[in-house]
């Protein structure tokens, strides 16, 4: 009896978690439509803390932030939701608004990601053709069957090396500054001089760490310096984590 | 003056001196040309060459007299003479044109010898012996001194320079201040002037003040200052003030003075009491803040300027921490300056500038802004400013009402007019189903990119193998295939004959890959050879032997073949085939 009531617990505990999200979010939506932005960024990272939601859920996250005045986490999290889906029309609307607001001029890595993207789906349809040509070439031979094949073959290796090396430029990580008016140093040290200022919401290229401080970088104005680990956060997400710490 | 000549034309006189008539090559013999009477030329004289010597211009001077109604003028040119070679040189006589007649000067004869005490004393060297006070008495000469000897990091000291003379100088001092290495410096205009009595003696004084803002712990030095001027020569004085035929007579002489140099003990700043947030500033200041405006219009920006002003380093003032400013989006702060070094002491005030743009609407407020210092004598100290407050209104709610449409308002080609921009609202009742990676991040599609490849070269290398190496790689061993090609001869339809010819085959292929020869061209005498070479037992070559004369009978007399026969060569060759491997193998 016990081990049958147990199975029921476990077969219907995702169907009742489902039900008490979907009450959480529903309470956070309504929460921010009345104004109370604190309860729904809470309602929201709970959320997503307990690995539910995508894209959807982050840009929401982002939005509740951007009303506290956190532009620097609402930007992170607007980053984030863009990462799961590219095409969040929203959530890059939102995320280029708080880019006017800092000054900041391209949004680095976006041309890297869609061409990352290009060559992906060209990989995927030239070897789609090699395949087909392959299997074509086992029940009729003829010249213009060996020629596809040949010329397929040769692009889908171009097409995939290509995606491979793209794909090794868009793993830079890249983070956001999540404090405001950070002063990036010409060293991991406070007596280090001060190179420039960054602002908060500034997306940043992450190096490496060293002594609670990380090299950052701005491509578009080749400047790299040193800010404190805690003021900038990687826009690749642990799982199940919401909250800007340390660079991951 | 010691020698010269003069000549006169009326009223108007022209007369060479010089100051010695005996120098020696270390010392400068100066020239003095004067022009004095009514009609007197204002063209200063042109000096010949002089032989022996050097010339260099070294000013004039004019001194107006009034007598009986009459206006006298007298003019000196004077002359830096230096001696190129030791001997009696003679000074040329010295012309000069006035009204018409030609004024000539007497020569003057100067002797140059090669050494011996200079005339002049060195910068450095000592005035003359002490007299009454600890200045000796001298004519001239300087100080320094602090206020304070005793000091914080930070506090300001003030350095006073003073120059004592009671005689006249023929041209403007300079000065050279002290080396402070260890101090930010501030100068603290203007110079003074003033007399004073030392000694009974008055004394005309100078007094130049600086201040000074020691940066570290420990002993720093104030280095020694310098004057340089020149003075009359009253040598030939009395030594009291000088007479006027003295000072009359006098020539400039370069004096060098020097100040001693001061130590002043700096101590840290006491680690008890220290606020958080305290960023070295020392003095005595307060603190105001104020926004530019008491209403904005959402997005609007609004300066807010926070004012620290006191005595002391204000040039190197912090600046002081803002507040956490919910409700703004900040922006970069920029200072300015003011600073007023009258009245002896530095004070003044430094303005910080920051642009805040209001992101949400309502009644905002900008919490107090505190600074924190050091006050000598008093300790740590903080100041703050007050609350300020910012009404903040929608910007749709009047968009005319500051003459502008809001930030980021524009007229889109379409003619909507836009008011503001803002962020898009959220997704309600978004999916909650976990966030999935990316089409090309699983798994299951880089498989499937991958798997074109795969197969490809997959059967491009079993192709290529299949078609360049050793068959046998691919189909296995000759017994092997043979054991395979047995199995499946005795399945063949029961016909005897074609059993015995497939059998036939099958023993003619295996020894052909065996002796590694085309199965086609198989004779006995070739087998017999080959199995000789692989060093089989003449049993089973004699067996061998035997099992291709069956087949050969049996492929000219089929008529005579049963299936069990058949079945039985089949058997045999089987073993056959078994004993052959072994030897093969032995070898």
């Amino acid at each position: 009896m016990k081990r049958c009531l147990f199975a029921l617990l476990c077969a219907t505990a995702p169907v009742l978690g489902a039900a008490e999200a979907a009450e959480d979010l529903r309470r956070a939506d309504a929460a921010y439509a009345v104004g109370d932005f604190e309860a729904a960024r809470a309602g929201y990272a709970s959320l997503i803390d307990a690995g539910r939601g995508g894209a959807d859920l982050r840009y929401n996250l982002g939005n509740a932030l951007y009303r506290l005045g956190q532009i620097g986490p609402a930007r992170l999290w607007y980053e984030r939701a863009l990462l799961l889906s590219p095409r969040h029309e929203d959530a890059r609307h939102n995320r280029d608004l708080i880019r006017r607001q800092i000054g900041e001029s391209a949004p680095p890595g976006d041309f890297v990601l869609t061409l990352v993207n290009v060559l992906w789906t060209g990989t995927a349809v030239f070897g789609l053709g090699f395949f087909g040509l392959l299997l074509a070439g086992l029940f009729r031979s003829g010249e213009l069957v060996w020629w596809g094949r040949w010329v397929t073959g040769v692009l889908y290796a171009i097409a995939l090396a290509a995606s491979l090396a793209a794909d090794r430029q868009a793993a830079q990580p890249v983070g956001v500054v999540v404090a405001q008016r950070v002063e990036a140093r010409a060293g991991p040290s406070a007596q280090e001089q001060v190179g420039f200022l960054l602002p908060e919401g500034q997306k940043v290229a992450l190096f490496e760490t060293i002594n609670g401080w990380t090299q950052v970088g701005l491509a578009d104005k080749s400047l790299k310096g040193w800010v404190p680990v805690q003021t900038v956060s990687s826009i690749r997400q642990r799982p199940h984590r919401h909250k800007p710490g340390p660079i991951e | 003056m010691t020698a010269g000549g003069s000549a006169r034309a009326g009223d108007v006189s022209f007369t060479a001196r010089v100051d010695r008539a005996e120098i020696t090559m270390n010392d400068n013999l100066t020239l003095q040309l004067t022009l004095s009477g009514e009609g007197a030329p204002e063209a200063r004289p042109r000096l010949p060459a002089i032989p022996g010597f050097q010339t260099a211009f070294a000013g004039q001077s004019q001194n107006f007299s009034f007598i009986n109604g009459a206006v006298s003028r007298e003019t000196t040119y004077t002359y830096a003479l230096s001696p190129q070679s030791p001997g009696e040189h003679t000074l040329p006589p010295f012309a000069l044109d006035v009204k018409g007649r030609r004024l000539t000067t007497d020569p003057i004869v100067v002797k140059v010898r090669s050494g011996g005490v200079l005339s002049d004393p060195a910068p450095n060297a000592p005035g003359p012996p002490p007299a009454a006070d600890v200045h000796d008495g001298r004519d001239l000469f300087v100080t320094t001194a602090v206020d304070k000897k005793d000091v914080v990091v930070g506090e300001a000291v003030t350095l006073k320079f003073r120059f004592y003379t009671r005689v006249p100088l023929v041209n403007q001092p300079q000065y050279r201040p002290a080396e402070t290495t260890g101090f930010l410096t501030e100068d603290l205009p203007p110079q003074k002037q003033y007399t004073t009595l030392i000694g009974g003696r008055q004394y005309q004084v100078i007094e130049l003040a600086t201040a000074l803002f020691p940066i570290a712990p420990g002993r720093a030095t104030v280095g020694a200052a310098a004057l340089e001027c020149g003075v009359r020569d009253s040598s030939r004085g009395s030594g009291g003030f000088p007479s006027f035929f003295d000072d009359f007579f006098a020539s400039g002489r370069r004096v060098v003075l020097r100040s001693d140099p001061l130590e002043v003990n700096v101590r840290p700043l006491p680690p008890e009491n220290r606020p958080p947030g305290f960023k070295g500033d020392v003095g005595r200041y307060r603190i105001s803040a104020r926004l530019d405006k008491a209403t904005a219009a959402l997005h609007e920006p609004v300066a807010l300027t926070v004012t620290v002003e006191g005595d002391g380093n204000v040039k190197a003032l912090s600046q002081p921490a803002l507040p956490n400013l919910d409700g703004f989006k900040k922006y970069e702060t920029l200072s300015s300056l003011n600073i007023d070094n009258s009245g002896g002491r530095v004070r003044g005030s430094k303005i910080f500038t920051t642009v805040l743009k209001p992101d949400v609407s309502g009644d905002l407020s900008v919490p107090p802004v505190s600074f924190n210092y050091y006050e000598p004598g008093s300790g740590y100290k903080t100041v703050q400013s007050t609350v300020l407050k910012l009404s903040v209104r929608q910007a749709a709610e009047d968009p005319t009402a500051t003459g502008s449409p809001p930030a980021g308002a524009g007229e889109t080609p379409t003619g909507i007019k836009q008011f503001a921009q803002d962020i898009r609202y959220i997704q309600p009742s978004a999916d909650l189903s976990a966030a999935q990676k990316p089409l090309r991040k699983r798994n299951w599609f880089c498989g499937l990119l991958w798997a074109p490849g795969t197969i490809f070269v997959f059967v491009f290398l079993v192709d290529f193998l299949r078609r360049r190496l050793d068959p046998d790689i691919l189909s296995g061993s000759p017994a092997r295939r043979a054991r395979r090609a047995l199995t499946r001869a005795v399945q063949t339809p029961a016909d005897p004959a074609r059993r015995f010819e497939a059998l036939h085959r099958i023993y003619l292929e295996y020894l052909g890959r065996r002796l590694r020869v085309p199965a086609a061209g198989l004779t006995s005498e070739a087998v017999g050879a080959g199995l000789a070479r692989f060093a089989v037992s003449s049993g089973t070559g004699q067996r061998a032997a035997g099992m291709w004369e069956r087949f050969d009978r049996a492929r000219y007399a089929p008529g005579a073949l049963t299936i069990d026969d058949a079945a039985r060569a089949a058997s045999e060759l089987r073993v056959l085939i078994g004993e052959l491997e072994k030897g093969f193998n032995k070898k």
